[in-house]
């Protein structure tokens, strides 16, 4: 394919899937900026690879592939952080970047997934905020279908039990 | 109940969470431009969302294509008549008939060409061919401005060519066709290596399968940005020593008018020094027509004016031109100062002091001594 043709499709795949892979960085590194900064680099991650003319079956997978195997270099370049300075500056957008609503949106998830287990909530996403089918979240995180439904199942009771708290207190 | 109700609120507001519209703006900008400077080569293959789909033409679709164009391309040699055709045979780049020879003649016997290996062959022989026109008009000193970018576009067609045929054969001996057309490739670079814009990207041959042993090779070929700032350099060289020289011959406002786009080119130079890569391009590509304008004002100017040159007191910033080239100019100007030794009325009024810019100034003093030759000192 040409250049045009390959840009269209570059540009259709970042429309499509731009907020959805910004989304899983953010609950993978819980820093908007961060988040920012990697969903960039998964996009060009991915033009190399359509410009490589590599075979491609499904483009949504591969993304959110790209941005799981960026999110693991970035741990291990990472030192553990304190809960407390995590939610410090950068991770929730500042109100005259994003509307009050979205900063509103940013402190309620991050509340609850700030302290549950990442590969809790990287299932959790991916299956009722994005709505996709285990098989392809197996492919992503590179487990079986059959662990990923499990894990699913638990995450939801963990999740649900952390609102619960909440809406107690 | 309530639990599963404000889950799903939960993932709601989890939803509501997407890149903010001036940062996606900014993103996707930003993407595109990658997306430029990283393009792509030909013959790529894509497949989307499962489907995936062939790029490279099958054997079958090639004949087909083969068939519908060639009885127009035979049709429209049949109009201009075979005469015109058989005497288009020997016309050289920017000749009426050249654009016969290439567009009809020699598309013509490439779809009569069966077989990728053959064809390969054949662009390989057509690529030797317009080098071989290149390097005849350069010795008869012919090569004009217009031929060049002629022979360019063409050797680009023929490249392009040679890697599609490359491509669809499975075949190793075109690797032979291969190899000679890189060579014969590379000597047209260095013939035009005053035009960066002219010179045939060998990255193209270097992106298909069969090329893949050579694409290492190939790249390293690839005229870099290095290669850009060695050519720029050169001419600015050249061009100081030009003006050097003219400065013996011609009237204060010509001169002026040298020093001044000299200057430009050498600010855009420096510029292009510090710019990213692709900036750093353009700005070599800039530069170096800059210098050709030059040097195709002081190639016009025949007759001297010396009298108003007399005496008169000229300052060059040579301090901005990059130091290799300074020390160029040196040598190359004092092997040329022997012919300008008849002239010994002008040199002898002709100081020149150069010791202009602040804090380099120490380095960069030149003069124009009795006999004509410039220093550039200490």
């Amino acid at each position: 394919m040409n250049q045009g043709g390959l840009q269209k499709e570059f540009s259709d795949s970042f429309a499509m899937y731009s907020d959805a892979i910004f989304r899983f960085c953010v609950v993978k590194v819980s820093n908007s900026e961060l988040a920012e900064d990697m969903t960039q680099e998964v996009f060009m991650r991915y033009w190399q690879y359509l410009r490589a003319g590599k075979e491609m079956t499904n483009t949504r997978s591969l993304l959110y592939t790209m941005a799981n195997n960026l999110a693991k270099d970035w741990y291990k370049k990472k030192k553990p952080v304190p809960l407390d300075d995590r939610l410090e500056a950068g991770q929730i957008p500042t109100e005259s970047a994003a509307g009050p609503e979205t900063v509103a949106a940013y402190q309620e998830v991050l509340s609850v997934v700030a302290d549950m287990e990442e590969r809790d909530t990287e299932v959790l996403l991916l299956k009722y905020v994005e709505g996709l089918p285990p098989q392809e979240i197996a492919l992503i995180i590179g487990e079986s279908a059959n662990v990923v439904s499990v894990r699913i199942n638990r995450a939801t009771k963990r999740l649900q039990e952390r609102l619960h708290i909440r809406h107690e207190e | 109940m309530k639990n599963n109700h404000s889950t799903t609120e939960y993932f709601k507001q989890w939803q509501d969470i997407r890149l903010s519209d001036s940062s996606r703006q900014q993103m996707r900008d930003e993407l595109l431009e990658y997306t430029n400077l990283h393009a792509v080569s030909e013959g790529v293959r894509v497949g989307v969302d499962g489907r995936s789909m062939e790029r490279t033409p099958t054997r079958m679709s090639l004949l087909v294509s083969k068939y519908i164009v060639m009885p127009y391309v035979l049709l429209f040699a049949l109009m201009l008549g075979g005469g015109t055709s058989l005497a288009a045979q020997g016309a050289m780049p920017d000749d009426f008939l050249y654009g016969v020879k290439t567009a009809v003649n020699e598309p013509v016997r490439a779809a009569l060409t069966f077989g990728a290996e053959a064809n390969a062959n054949y662009q390989a022989s057509l690529i030797a061919k317009r080098v071989q026109e290149a390097e005849e008009l350069t010795s008869d000193s012919a090569f004009t401005a217009a031929a060049a970018a002629d022979v360019s576009t063409n050797l680009r067609r023929h490249t392009a060519a040679l890697a599609g045929a490359i491509e669809r054969s499975d075949s190793a001996r075109v690797n032979a066709a291969l190899a000679t057309a890189t060579e014969d490739i590379e000597r047209y670079n260095t013939l035009v290596q005053h035009d960066v814009a002219l010179a045939v990207d060998l990255n193209t041959l270097g992106g298909t399968e069969v090329g893949a042993s050579f694409a290492s090779q190939l790249a390293t070929r690839e005229i870099d940005i290095d290669q850009f700032r060695i050519m720029t350099e050169n001419r600015l060289n050249n061009l100081v020593t030009l003006v050097a020289e003219a400065e013996r011959d011609i009237s204060t406002a010509a001169y002026a008018q040298f020093t001044t786009t000299l200057d430009q080119a050498t600010r855009l130079y420096n510029e292009a020094e510090s710019s990213a890569e692709a900036d750093a391009r353009a700005a070599y590509i800039e530069v170096s027509e800059l210098l050709g304008a030059v040097e195709a004002e002081i190639s016009t100017l025949g007759t001297l004016e010396i009298d108003q040159m007399t005496g008169e007191l000229i300052d060059i910033d040579f301090s901005r031109v990059p130091s290799s080239s300074r020390d160029n100019a040196t040598t190359t100007d004092s092997t040329g100062s022997a012919s300008a030794s008849g002239s010994a009325a002008i040199q002898t009024n002709s100081a020149v002091d150069t010791g202009q810019s602040g804090s380099s100034a120490t380095d960069s003093e030149a003069a124009v001594d009795v006999n004509g030759t410039i220093r550039l000192g200490q």
